[in-house]
C-alpha cells in the first residue's frame, strides 16, 4: 500500500516534468515471479538417433527444473526452428526467435552414442543478455545418461542461483518390497531403486554420514534394535552399538566423529555420544522421560531431540557441550522427528493434531513455526535436502506409506515411490 | 598545376586499352551487383522499419485527466488523493497501478443501467378456462370480462414502468451530479484533461511486466530488504538511450534480474509525450507483505 | 595509368572484402565467453553401488520366540508407560507364575499402535517393557531372568486403524527364551 502511495506521490511530483529531470518510481514485485526457460530436446551430434537417450535426459530436466520452482517452462509447442538446430554456441543461437515466445532462458543440449559409450553436450542460455551461462560436456556409457542430466540440472541451478542443485544426491529409506523391511537407495526422483540389505529382520531409521558415501542404520538382525553402518559402494557392513536395549536414531556428527544415538541400557531411552567404534563418549540427556531421536545443528554444537519430559512430545534442543536443553515446540500436543536444516536457521518436524500428522518447520529460536502439509492422510519423517531448498518425507494418504518430496515452503509435492510397498523413513544424502 | 590533370585526361582517352577496361569496369560492376543479390553483403533482409500502434487508451500523455471526463459546473470537484504529503483516509486504496490496466470507461458507463424492466404482464395469470363449459354465452361473456381485467392490468403495468424509470432517470441523474469518490474515471493522479494514462505510471507498468525474479533464487531472509536503484533515460519515441544500475543490491541474481527487465524494455510500446529520465527503485516488499 | 592502377587495387580490394564477407559465416568460432564457461565431466563411474539380489546373502530368519502359556499380556494408554490398576494385577499374576516355575527366561517385548512416529514409538516400546520388568522385580523376580526389547509399532497384533485394534497392540508380551 505504501508502495503505491509512493507511486502517487511520485508521479505527481513529476506533474510539472521540467525537461529531463530524473523522476523517481519504484516497483515493489517482478511482474513475473518465475523465469520462462525454454528447454529443448537434445538433438544427435553424432552418431545414431537415440530417442530413448533424448527423452531420458529431457524427462530428467523437465522434472528436475520443475520441482526447483524457479521455471514455468515456455510450451515446446510454440518452438520455432532454432529449436530444431544444433546451434551451441551463443553466436549461432537465434535469440530474437527465443525472446519472441517469451523465454528469458534456454536450454540446448546434444548428444552422440557410439556404442555404450555416450557424450552429451549440454547449454544454458541468457535469450535476453544473448550469452551463454553455463555448458558442460559429459562424457560416460549410456546407462549414465539419467546422471548426466542430473548433474546438468544441478550446473542450472548453480548458474542461476549461486547455490548448486541437490539432484545428483541419493534418498535412502525403508521399503518391505521383499516381506521384510529392508533398506534402500534411489536417484532424487524416485529411479532406479536399490537394494542394500538382506537382513530379513527389521531394518529402519536411516541416516547418511555427512560426507562419505555411507548409511547408519538401525537393524533387529541380531535379534535386538542395534546400530549398523554400511558404505554404500563396497557394501561392508558392521555392527556398530550393539548394547542391551535400544541402539537406535543414530546420526553422525558434522565432524563425522561422532555418532549421537538413543540407547537404553540404563532403564531409560537418552542420548549419549558415542564414536565410531561405538564406544561411548558422553550421555547428552538426563531424566525419567523418552530422549529420542536427534537431529545435529550443522555446526555440530547443539542437537534437536524429542523429549516427553513434561508430559507429550515434544522438541527440544540441547547443548552439546553443557547439556542444557531448551523447549522448542509449544504449540501441539504431539511433536516428534525433528530436522535441523542445512543451512540452520529451521528445524522441520511432524506434529500430530487430529488423530493426523503433518509437518511444520519453526526457526530455532521457537519463532515463525510454519504448517506445510495440510493432509489428507499423515505426512512424516520430513528430511532436508543438503541444499536445504526441498524436504522428503512420507505420506501414507494412498494406502501404503510412499516417499514424497515438496519444496521447503510446502508447494511442489510429488510422490517418489510407487504404492506397491510400504516405503518410509527417508534420508537424503549430502551431494553425491 | 592545372596542366598535369588534362594532360592525363587526354592520354585516358586516347588509350587503346580504353575497351578493354570499360569491359572490366562493366564485369566489376556485374560482380557487385552478384554479391548484392547473392547476399554476400550479410542478409538480404533489413530490418523492418518499427510501426507504432498508437493505443489512445493506454496513451501515455503528461496530464492525464483526472475523475470524470465532464465534470459538471455543479458537482464539487473530486478530493486530490496525493496533492499533499498527507494521504486522506478516504481516497481511492488503489491508485496507479490497476489505472494502468483499466482503461478510463466512457461515460454511459456512469449512468447506472436501468434495472431490467419490470415484469409488464401480471405475475398470476388469470386462470384458463373454466373446467366445465356449461354455456357458450356465459363463456363469452366472461371471456371479455377477463380481456378488459388484462387490459386494465396492462395498462397500468405500463404506467408504473414509466414511473419507475422515470425515477430511476432522476436519480441516475443525482447521482451524475453527485460524484461518488471512488468512481475509476482518468487517473488518480491526474489533473490535466488529456485522454491517455500517465506516462509515468505507463513506464513503470512496462518495466514492471519485464521484470522476472523468483523468490527462489534469493536467500528468503533478504526479501524483505533487498534493493537496487537504476537510472533510466527513455526518448521521445520510447526509446530507450542510455541506463545504469546506480546502487545494485548486491545480490548477483537480483541485479542480473534487473539487467534483464531493462534490456527488455528497450522500446516502449507507445512513444512518450517528452524525454524522461527515470530513477527506478527495485525491491520484494510486495512479496515480502504478502509472506507476512 | 595511375587510375588504372587504382582502379587494379579497387578491384582487389573488393576481391578480398566480398571473399571475407563469404567466409565469415561459414566456420563458426565459439566466442571466448562460450569457451571459458563450457567444461567436462566425466560421467562414468569407478564403483557402482552394491545391492543385492536374494541369492546374495544369507539372511538368518528373525529367531521368533513363543508366548510362555502362563503369562498373560498387559495393555497401555495411548502414549503411556504408566502401569494401570489392571496391568498391575496381571503382572501380580504373572509373577506368581514364575516364581512357580523358576527356571523360565523371559523376554519382555514393549509394542505400541501405528499411530505416533515410528522413531519415538521404538521408546516408547522400550519404556513400557521396562516398566513391566522393573514392576515385576519389585515383585521378586530375579531381574537377571528378564530381558527386554522394543519393536514399536512393527509387530502390531491385529491389524486395522480402529480403537480397539489400537489399544489391543499397545502392550507388553512375555515370550520365553530358550
Amino acid at each position: 500500500m505504501f508502495v503505491r502511495w509512493m507511486l502517487v506521490l511520485a508521479a505527481c511530483l513529476a506533474l510539472p516534468w521540467s525537461a529531463m529531470a530524473a523522476t523517481e518510481i519504484e516497483i515493489s514485485a517482478p511482474g513475473e515471479q518465475s523465469i520462462p526457460l525454454a528447454l529443448t530436446q537434445f538433438l544427435p551430434a553424432q552418431g545414431p538417433q537415440a530417442a530413448r537417450v533424448a527423452a531420458e535426459i529431457n524427462e530428467v530436466l523437465d522434472a528436475d527444473l520443475d520441482l526447483s520452482g524457479l521455471f514455468r517452462f515456455v510450451s515446446p509447442a510454440a518452438f520455432l526452428d532454432d529449436a530444431g538446430r544444433i546451434s551451441l554456441l551463443s553466436n549461432q543461437v537465434n535469440f530474437p526467435q527465443w525472446r519472441m515466445l517469451g523465454a528469458e532462458t534456454l536450454i540446448k543440449g546434444t548428444y552422440s552414442v557410439a556404442g555404450e559409450q555416450l557424450v552429451v553436450e549440454a547449454r544454458l542460455f541468457d535469450v535476453v543478455n544473448r550469452r551463454l551461462l553455463t555448458g558442460r560436456r559429459y562424457v560416460g556409457e549410456v546407462k549414465d545418461v539419467r546422471r548426466m542430466a542430473h548433474a546438468f540440472a544441478d550446473l542450472v541451478l548453480e548458474a542461476l542461483t549461486g547455490e548448486e542443485g541437490p539432484f545428483s544426491s541419493r534418498i535412502a529409506y525403508i521399503s518391505n518390497l521383499t516381506g521384510h523391511p529392508e533398506l534402500w537407495l534411489m536417484d532424487v526422483d524416485g529411479k532406479r531403486p536399490i537394494r542394500l540389505t538382506n537382513h530379513r529382520s527389521i531394518v529402519l531409521n536411516p541416516d547418511f554420514s555427512p560426507r562419505g558415501k555411507e548409511v547408519l542404520f538401525t537393524s533387529y538382525r541380531a535379534n535386538n534394535p542395534d546400530l549398523y553402518r554400511k558404505e554404500v559402494y563396497s557394501g561392508k557392513e558392521a555392527r556398530l552399538s550393539y548394547k542391551p536395549g535400544l541402539n537406535v536414531a543414530g546420526r553422525m556428527a558434522p565432524n563425522e566423529r561422532e555418532i549421537a544415538l538413543t540407547l537404553s541400557k540404563d532403564g531409560n531411552p537418552e542420548i549419549y555420544l558415542v564414536d565410531i567404534s561405538g564406544r561411548i563418549l558422553k550421555r547428552i540427556t538426563d531424566n525419567w522421560g523418552i530422549d529420542s531421536d536427534p537431529s545435529w545443528s550443522p555446526d555440530g554444537s547443539r542437537i534437536a531431540f524429542v523429549s516427553n519430559r513434561q508430559g507429550n512430545p515434544h522438541i527440544f534442543i540441547a547443548d552439546i557441550f553443557t547439556g542444557k536443553a531448551e523447549r522448542l515446540t509449544t504449540q501441539g500436543k504431539y511433536n516428534a522427528t525433528p530436522a535441523w536444516s542445512p543451512k540452520g536457521d529451521r528445524v522441520a518436524f511432524s506434529r500430530q493434531e487430529g488423530g493426523r500428522f503433518d509437518i511444520y518447520t519453526i526457526k530455532t529460536d521457537g519463532t515463525d513455526e510454519r504448517r506445510l502439509t495440510f493432509g489428507p492422510g499423515n505426512s512424516e519423517h520430513p528430511r532436508w535436502s543438503p541444499d536445504g531448498r526441498f524436504l522428503v518425507y512420507s505420506l501414507d494418504k494412498s494406502g501404503n506409506r510412499a516417499i514424497y518430496v515438496m519444496r521447503a515452503d510446502g508447494t511442489g509435492t510429488r510422490r517418489l515411490t510407487t504404492l506397491e510397498s510400504d516405503c518410509r523413513h527417508p534420508a537424503w544424502s549430502s551431494r553425491w | 598545376m592545372s596542366v598535369v590533370p588534362m594532360q592525363t585526361n587526354n592520354a585516358f582517352h586516347r588509350d587503346p586499352k580504353f575497351g578493354r577496361l570499360l569491359l572490366l569496369s562493366l564485369i566489376a560492376h556485374a560482380l557487385i551487383w552478384a554479391a548484392f543479390s547473392v547476399g554476400w553483403f550479410g542478409s538480404g533482409q533489413r530490418p523492418k522499419p518499427p510501426v507504432y500502434y498508437v493505443d489512445l487508451i493506454h496513451k501515455p500523455v503528461l496530464n492525464p485527466q483526472a475523475g470524470r471526463p465532464e465534470p459538471r459546473p455543479v458537482s464539487k470537484p473530486k478530493p486530490e488523493p496525493a496533492k499533499s504529503a498527507a494521504v486522506p483516509p478516504s481516497a481511492p486504496k488503489e491508485p496507479a497501478k490497476p489505472a494502468v490496466k483499466i482503461p478510463p470507461k466512457p461515460p454511459e458507463a456512469v449512468i447506472p443501467k436501468p434495472a431490467p424492466k419490470p415484469a409488464v404482464k401480471p405475475a398470476a395469470k388469470p386462470a384458463p378456462k373454466p373446467a366445465a363449459e356449461p354455456d357458450r354465452r356465459t363463456e363469452q361473456k366472461l371471456q371479455s370480462a377477463l380481456d378488459e381485467i388484462r387490459q386494465r392490468q396492462d395498462r397500468e403495468a405500463e404506467r408504473d414502468a414509466l414511473k419507475d424509470r422515470l425515477a430511476k432517470l432522476r436519480d441516475s441523474v443525482n447521482a451524475a451530479a453527485t460524484v461518488p469518490a471512488d468512481v475509476p474515471i482518468g487517473m488518480p493522479d491526474g489533473q490535466g484533461n488529456e485522454v491517455g494514462v500517465s506516462a509515468l505510471a505507463f513506464v513503470q507498468a512496462f518495466i514492471q511486466q519485464n521484470w522476472v525474479l523468483s523468490p527462489y533464487l534469493l536467500d528468503q531472509s533478504r526479501i524483505a530488504n533487498i534493493e537496487a536503484k537504476a537510472t533510466l533515460v527513455y526518448s521521445t519515441s520510447g526509446k530507450l538511450v542510455r541506463f545504469r544500475i546506480d546502487t545494485p543490491s548486491g545480490n548477483q541474481q537480483f541485479d542480473d534480474s534487473l539487467k534483464r527487465a531493462i534490456t527488455k524494455s528497450d522500446q516502449l510500446p507507445q512513444p512518450l509525450p517528452k524525454d524522461l529520465e527515470l530513477v527506478v527503485t527495485f525491491n520484494l516488499k510486495e512479496i515480502a507483505a504478502a509472506r507476512r | 595509368m595511375k587510375v588504372m592502377q587504382m582502379l587494379k587495387v579497387a578491384m582487389v580490394v573488393l576481391f578480398l572484402f566480398s571473399g571475407l564477407i563469404g567466409c565469415s559465416t561459414t566456420p563458426p568460432v565459439a566466442p571466448m565467453d562460450d569457451q571459458a564457461k563450457v567444461s567436462q565431466a566425466d560421467m562414468s563411474q569407478k564403483a557402482e553401488v552394491k545391492g543385492v539380489d536374494d541369492s546374495s546373502m544369507k539372511g538368518e530368519a528373525v529367531p521368533s520366540h513363543d508366548a510362555v502359556a502362563g503369562l498373560e499380556r498387559i495393555q497401555f494408554d495411548f502414549d503411556q508407560f504408566t502401569l494401570s490398576e489392571d496391568a498391575r494385577r496381571i503382572l501380580g499374576e504373572n509373577a506368581k507364575y514364575l516364581n512357580a516355575n523358576g527356571g523360565t527366561q523371559v523376554v519382555i517385548e514393549g509394542h505400541c499402535d501405528e499411530r505416533g512416529s515410528d522413531e519415538y514409538n521404538l521408546a516408547l516400546g522400550e519404556s513400557r517393557a521396562l516398566a513391566a520388568k522393573n514392576y515385576l522385580v519389585s515383585l521378586g523376580i530375579d531381574a537377571k531372568r528378564l530381558s527386554v526389547i522394543s519393536y514399536g509399532e512393527e509387530k502390531p497384533l491385529v491389524s486395522g486403524s480402529t480403537e480397539e485394534a489400537w489399544a489391543q497392540n499397545r502392550r507388553a508380551e512375555f515370550k520365553a527364551v530358550n
